[in-house]
């Protein structure tokens, strides 16, 4: 059986993953990057992609054999913080690859692809002018992930997207 | 006529009433949001611990770079506040304790020659009919409709208001007032100072303590201002700390700061620039969350309050109307008693006649 450790993946809203894995590959600013059991103390951004967890199954108690399962996270950014067999992972935003709506973050991209190619070369000065004042959240706060996507650029729009679609396993 | 302050009574029990199904209403609402409000404090601990052990690591190891951070124990010249009450009333004394606290950092902050940026969010801190109007106060900006369920990305339109001018050097220290949801019984109206971190460079552990000394001592630079304040706020039970992080630290569970090597992946220095507005975030969201608690907490104690009243008011109302009644009734036995007794003395003189 291999070294586990405890890994988080926490986000504002919830925490995504509490439990113990044998391997965490994420994406670091400079480059992938796998932690095992008893990785050296390291603080790091995790860049846009996805997070693979490879832990046991609930099982793991009973069975000789236990299952090994991956659960892939959608990270849009974050930090990773990782010592004595313990590592964090911290997310504004992500979601487990279980519950991304496929269909949704195709449209998605589709959406923000249509968007870049209609800005053409041109910088837009429009675009600044999306995330509203003060007391008009309560009509953008429907659908949590979207009200994100739309608040800022097509091109972190498009990242999302691909972001999500990779972690769900849909081929691009 | 007899009735007729049975009648005016008997409105005012009903209009009593009235209010009282208004206020346990209202009782039953804050009570339910009580319970979303901390099953989102709940979900939001493990980010905002986690996020705080991570920034003090980096500020620590990020060293001189981090410079302004780190608290050097330089005077702060100029402050940003944030100040956060709710945006209704019918909360007993919830916006008013906040703002008192407010108004008393920023009088002793001017006292000693500070400028101040203030933020505030809720409608009651703000311009036109809020506390600080009647001041005199001038607000940099305020927020509304955020307090009942605030979000992150609430938590992310307010903090750079504050992070960036730090950030550019045109603020020096940034504070929070705001209540602190400690638990269902303990709401606290607190002052942090949020910025510069307020962390000794020592062992683990020992630092919580060195910082609660620290502030009694007042050898902090702005513990003085807390001190000041504290002692005024100590008759009316508000807290006063300086501490709030370095109290989160020792609250936070897991594994403490980090021993001996760490790798900083990109090197601290970068890694606190982008580490930075996602903890100003993450502390702008835990403050907004746990003021959001508190509010929900002190409406629902102001409005089982205001139902009991209601009741006893109902019920003493109700033997005033009662004697009232019994005083009509027994006047008009009264009457008949008398117009029968002459009655009858008037027929038996006549006869006698």
């Amino acid at each position: 059986m291999p070294a586990l450790f405890n890994v988080q993946l926490v986000t504002p809203e919830r925490v995504l993953f509490d439990g113990d894995a044998d391997t965490v590959i994420l994406r670091t600013a400079e480059g992938d990057l796998a932690f095992l059991a008893g990785h050296t103390p390291l603080v790091g951004t995790v860049q846009p992609g996805v997070v693979r967890i490879h832990h046991l199954g609930a099982d793991w108690l009973e069975s000789a054999e236990p299952e090994r399962l991956v659960t892939r996270v959608a990270v849009h950014g974050g930090f990773v913080r990782t010592a004595r067999n313990h590592t964090v992972i911290l997310a504004k935003v992500a979601e487990l690859a279980s519950e991304i709506d496929v269909d949704r973050a195709r449209r998605a991209l589709d959406a923000a692809e249509a968007a870049l190619a209609g800005d053409g070369g041109a910088p837009s000065s429009s675009r600044g002018a999306v995330p509203g004042p003060s007391g008009a959240e309560g009509v953008t706060g429907a659908g949590g992930a979207a009200a994100v996507a739309s608040e800022d650029d097509p091109a972190a729009a498009r990242l999302r997207a691909l972001v999500r679609l990779e972690a769900a396993g849909g081929e691009l | 006529m007899a009735g007729g302050q049975e009648r005016i009574l008997k409105r005012r029990i009903q209009s009593v009433r009235a209010t009282m199904k208004i206020t346990h209403a209202m009782e039953l609402i804050a009570a339910s949001q009580i319970h979303r409000a901390q099953g989102r404090i709940r979900a939001a601990r493990p980010y905002i611990d986690n996020m705080t052990e991570m920034m003090l690591d980096v500020a620590r190891d990020a060293g001189g770079s981090a410079g302004k951070l780190l608290d050097s124990g330089q005077e702060i010249r100029r402050a940003g506040v944030l100040v956060v009450v709710a945006d209704r009333g019918l909360c007993g004394a919830y916006n008013y304790s906040v703002l008192r606290a407010a108004e008393r950092l920023l009088a002793a902050g001017e006292a000693r020659g500070r400028e101040h940026r203030v933020i505030t969010v809720g409608r009651k801190a703000r311009k036109a009919q809020g506390y600080f109007q009647f001041r005199h106060r001038r607000l940099d900006h305020s927020f509304v409709a955020m307090t009942d369920r605030p979000t992150y990305a609430d938590a992310s339109r307010v903090a750079p208001l504050l992070l960036n001018p730090f950030i550019a050097g045109d603020l020096d220290g940034i504070y929070a007032v705001s209540t602190r949801y400690k638990s269902a019984a303990i709401q606290q109206v607190e002052v942090r100072r949020v910025l510069p971190l307020p962390v000794v460079q020592v062992a683990e552990g020992l630092e919580v303590v060195l910082g609660t000394v620290l502030s009694q001592s007042g050898k902090s630079p702005a513990s003085g201002t807390a001190r000041a304040a504290t002692a005024l706020a100590g008759g009316a039970g508000t807290v006063v700390s300086q501490e709030g992080i370095v109290s989160d630290l020792s609250a936070s569970g897991h594994s403490g700061g980090l021993q001996g090597y760490t790798e900083f992946e990109p090197e601290s220095a970068a890694l606190l620039a982008a580490l930075l507005p996602r903890y100003a975030e993450a502390v702008v969201f835990g403050t907004l969350l746990e003021a959001s608690a508190s509010e929900h907490t002190a409406r629902q104690r102001a409005m089982a309050a205001a139902t009991e009243n209601a009741e006893e008011f109902v019920k003493s109302l109700s033997r005033v109307m009662n004697r009232a009644r019994q005083d009509a009734i027994t006047t008009e036995i009264m009457e008949i008693a008398g117009g029968a007794e002459a009655l009858r003395q008037a027929g038996v003189g006549a006869r006698e006649d």
